[in-house]
């Protein structure tokens, strides 16, 4: 292997470790309650051709899934990966899951903190990160 | 002999006959509004369906309807609450009792955290021009549905338009005057953060003061940006080309973060200026001169 390329993989495995245990991208099988929408059961299931969310479903199901539970928000950042891509389509989902994996480990600064199973989580959901420009509600009120 | 047989007769099979209840309305009517008087909420609400059952035509019904609409958003069920009232508040209805109702939907859309909704209700209300308490209490509500909604300036105006002989006065009035300093809170500028973020990452997250991700998200991308470079420096094209792929979502997560960064800490600025104001008003059931039960608003102190 090039020795740039062993040098890039060593520093992204690290930071990779880095963030997993300071909870930055640490997942999924947390016991948060069972989101049909997003294991694509929702309404727009049918609309699963979008990358970014196949993607996000192969990390949740078949990555996270022996990894433990680490993360500190609720949804997980995989779930809420889905929501975002199904929500707003690739590019912005994509930009919105990167956000998150960057934001949660201070965000519990700005965002409500609960109990959820005995641990405490930061509530964050797409919601919550989307709403000074989405907000459909509101405008179909107006 | 036949008056004693018959004497027995009744004695035995009478009983048999299972006993008549007769409820009056006002009675049903009085046990539901108890029910409600105590805090139990859905019961009231059954005892009322109740009452509209067995007296479509009792002039009560409209009240009944009312006040479940009131049990309801007690019970923090606002769409059923809504659906009751909208019974009362037919479009074309301008008495009392349709306008309380009016004014309740708009309640049901202020607790549920949707002000502009509950702001077109509240408005209604106060051009409807019902009774002085109603329309005082329509104005102080509006103020608070703008002062959610951020519209400082509107909301000061809608306090200003509670009445002086209103005992929402004191607090509309020291209201219209704290809400205009929602403008001149501390805001971070999220143009000013994008921008920021766009020319080097992470400096916008340091900006809206979150310098843990501003630290992760200079590293991230400093990682991707120095590993592209060199992959196609050293002609790893296909890598380089996954790696600028990969790095162009960071760069954009880094960007749209650091605007909604700002925007949270502008919003927490918001929420946390709203909660040091006091709102003087409280909904509740008391009970009028005349010994009817009604809807009533108070002021809480």
């Amino acid at each position: 292997m090039h020795p740039t390329c062993r040098i890039f993989l060593m520093l992204s495995a690290g930071i990779m470790l880095f963030a997993h245990t300071q909870g930055i991208c640490g997942e999924v099988h947390s016991p948060e309650p069972v989101d049909n929408e997003a294991r694509g059961q929702g309404p727009d299931a049918g609309a699963d051709t979008n990358v970014g969310v196949w993607l996000a479903s192969f990390f949740r199901d078949h990555i996270s899934a022996v990894d433990g539970s680490r993360c500190p928000s609720q949804p997980t950042c995989s779930s809420y990966s889905i929501k975002a891509f199904k929500k707003h389509g690739f590019f912005i989902g994509w930009a919105m899951m990167a956000d998150r994996l960057v934001h949660e480990i201070d965000e519990w600064a700005v965002s409500p903190v609960r109990m959820v199973n005995g641990e405490p989580k930061i509530i964050d959901p797409v919601e919550n990160n989307d709403f000074w420009w989405f907000q459909p509600d509101e405008k179909d009120e107006k | 002999m036949a008056a004693l047989a018959l004497g027995i007769f009744f004695l035995e099979v009478v009983p048999a006959f299972p006993r008549q209840i007769t409820i009056h309305s006002e009675d049903q009517f009085n046990y539901a509004r108890t029910r409600m008087q105590e805090g139990a909420y859905m019961r009231a609400v059954e005892e009322f369906e109740r009452f509209i059952r067995l007296f479509p035509e009792s002039p009560d019904v409209p009240e009944a309807r009312c006040l479940m609409g009131m049990c309801y958003l007690e019970a923090h069920r606002y769409a059923e609450a809504r659906e009751s009232l909208s019974l009362v508040a037919l479009p074309d209805a301008t008495d009392p009792l349709a306008q309380k109702a009016r004014f309740l939907m708009g309640e049901s859309y202020y607790r549920e955290q949707k002000p502009l909704k509950a702001a077109n209700y509240f408005e209604q209300v106060f051009k409807d021009d019902p009774s002085e308490a109603l329309r005082d209490a329509a104005a102080y509500r509006l103020g608070w549905a703008r002062l959610r909604e951020n519209r400082w300036q509107e909301a000061s105006h809608s306090f200003r338009r509670v009445e002086r002989k209103s005992p929402l006065y004191n607090s509309a009035l020291e209201l219209e005057r704290m809400s205009l300093k929602g403008m001149g809170l501390p805001y971070k500028s999220p143009n000013q953060a994008g921008v920021m973020a766009g020319l080097l990452p992470g400096l916008g997250h340091a900006y809206a003061g979150r310098y843990r991700s501003a630290i992760v998200s200079f590293l991230l991308n400093g990682l991707f940006i120095w590993a592209t470079v060199e992959s196609f420096h050293r002609d790893h094209d296909i890598l380089g080309g996954v790696l600028a792929f990969v790095e162009a979502g960071w760069y954009a997560g880094n960007i749209y973060g650091a605007v909604n960064a700002t925007h949270k800490y502008n919003r927490k600025l918001q929420d946390d200026f709203r909660k040091r104001l006091n709102d003087r008003f409280n909904l509740r059931l008391i009970a009028s001169r005349d010994g009817r039960w009604g809807l009533s608003l108070a002021v809480r102190f």
